[in-house]
């Protein structure tokens, strides 16, 4: 598959900068184009990852509900059925994107709702500290990262 | 009205009408980087007045079709017009067009200030002790807009006053734009805005809040190049976001540890600096604690702008691409000890 995926992202960056962008003389399409080929770099170097983090992200954060399920805490009976039924799915192919994409919005959604729960019971306090671990840990890993730069702000 | 030659005699039918010389003319307009929350298209104008010929650099602010940050220009154009005869300088008012009648959009008119903005000036390579001056000289600007007598101004036929409940005010405003904008769940966010809510101060005082000030939201005159010290503040810009409230929410953002590099000149102007400063100038309290509150909200307010860009990017109405703001996320956990 030559040029692969990232070959072809970074092939595109370089014809907007070297064919496109000189040809530009207002401030606004020279800024938009600039963003245009950070974001092609930011995709080039993280796409593969996608799927990877995808797949652990969505695992730990099923961990973590699991706990909380069976911890002494009782949770509002929907909101238990919903975490369960997240708990108990089967993880996806991890060649299977878009059902890798489904799983982890689907987890995602149950951390997002048991929040409150996690962060107000005494019981889940030692939950608390691998849930912010995790969540540390997993801004690091973070494949699609741009560095967030004030508008104006000198590359580092 | 997307393309430039359309606007184009849209503004100079605009000016000519307000102007009342149907021969008014415009020249060079050009749509500016500068905004990720507004159009902003800079121009010439020159037309006939008492037999005189007259010109002026104008700046007109259209909102755009997808914006990072919404905003209510009724509020901006009020305010602009209640700054004019206040120690706090900011853009003349022209005109405004609130219904977008004239360009499709909602939009203003103003006179381009005099000075130039450049939002890392206090990061430069100038002195230290020059660049402590000018710091001195923007928060002082600051500080001048908490201490607006907004009642006498009129300002409260403008904007609303939370009174002692400005933090959970601004924390319920800044949910809310969350919930409306995010693509996908956001565990992180329910994490920090649960600590919010515990934690939110009181207010003792109610003042104008301007919501984003920063070097990069204000015009300097003088010699940036050889006596940055000695340069004044010409003009403050961008009252998009200006509103009631706790004077601690701008100090708040302005100390917020994501914005140093535009905040701060090393070793010469750290956050304590800056509010030992501001508490002698204002007469004012600024107690840490609600300070920090508040720059953990300024971060929860920089997610929701990123997201809210995620959400326009989408949508087709945004040229520009923003990934989720994970590093801010990364802060903000370590802000509130989590």
């Amino acid at each position: 598959m030559r040029p692969d995926v990232s070959e072809q992202l970074d092939g595109l960056r370089r014809i907007l900068e070297s064919v496109v962008a000189p040809e530009l003389a207002d401030p606004y399409p020279i800024d938009i184009l600039a963003g245009v080929c950070a974001t092609l770099e930011t995709l080039s170097s993280g796409w593969q990852l996608v799927p990877g983090f995808l797949q652990w992200d969505a695992e730990m954060s099923a961990a973590l509900l699991r706990q909380v399920i069976t911890s002494d805490v009782e949770l509002d009976g929907a909101l238990h059925e919903r975490v369960r039924a997240v708990v108990l799915e089967d993880p996806p192919d991890a060649t299977n994107l878009p059902a890798l994409q489904a799983r982890h919005v689907r987890v995602r959604q149950a951390l997002a709702d048991v929040m409150p729960v996690v962060m107000e019971r005494d019981e889940l306090r030692g939950l608390r500290t691998y849930l912010a671990a995790h969540l540390r840990e997993r801004a690091e890993r973070y494949p699609l990262k741009a560095v967030w730069r004030p508008a104006g702000a000198p590359k580092d | 009205m997307s393309a430039s030659g359309d606007l184009s005699e849209a503004l100079r039918q605009w000016v000519a009408d307000e102007i009342g010389d149907p021969l008014a003319t415009i020249s060079g307009v050009r749509r500016t980087s500068a905004g990720f929350s507004r159009e902003n298209w800079v121009f010439d104008a020159s037309w006939t007045e008492g037999g005189q010929s007259r010109q002026a650099a104008l700046i007109a602010r259209r909102d755009p079709e997808g914006s990072v940050l919404a905003t209510d220009r009724k509020i901006e154009t009020g305010v602009l017009r209640a700054l004019q005869d206040t120690p706090v300088p900011s853009p003349r008012l022209r005109w405004v067009d609130l219904d977008g009648t004239r360009l499709g959009r909602p939009a203003l008119v103003m006179d381009v200030a005099e000075g130039i903005c450049d939002g890392f000036v206090l990061a430069g390579g100038t002195p230290a002790e020059d660049r402590l001056r000018l710091a001195q000289e923007l928060y002082d600007r600051l500080a001048d807009i908490h201490l607006l007598d907004w009642q006498a101004l009129g300002l409260a036929d403008v904007l609303d006053d939370p009174g002692e409940r400005a933090a959970l005010v601004a924390l319920e405003h800044w949910e809310s734009e969350l919930r409306r904008v995010q693509l996908e769940p956001e565990p992180e966010l329910e994490l920090v805005t649960h600590w919010l809510r515990s934690q939110a101060p009181e207010n003792a005082v109610t003042t104008v809040v301007h919501g984003d000030f920063k070097a990069g939201n204000v015009l300097l005159v003088g010699d940036l190049m050889h006596d940055v010290g000695a340069a004044t503040v010409s003009a403050v810009l961008d009252w998009e976001t200006v509103h009631l409230g706790d004077p601690r929410e701008d100090l708040g953002w302005v100390t917020n540890p994501l914005r140093a590099r535009e905040h701060r000149v090393p070793g010469a102007w750290e956050p304590a600096d800056l509010l030992a400063r501001w508490i002698e100038r204002t007469g004012l309290s600024a107690e840490p604690e609600a300070v920090h509150w508040w720059s953990v909200l300024a971060n929860l307010k920089l997610s929701a702008i990123v997201l809210s860009g995620s959400r326009a990017f989408v949508d087709g109405r945004l040229d520009r691409v923003h990934q989720a703001p994970i590093g801010i996320y990364r802060l903000m956990l370590d802000m509130i000890g989590a």
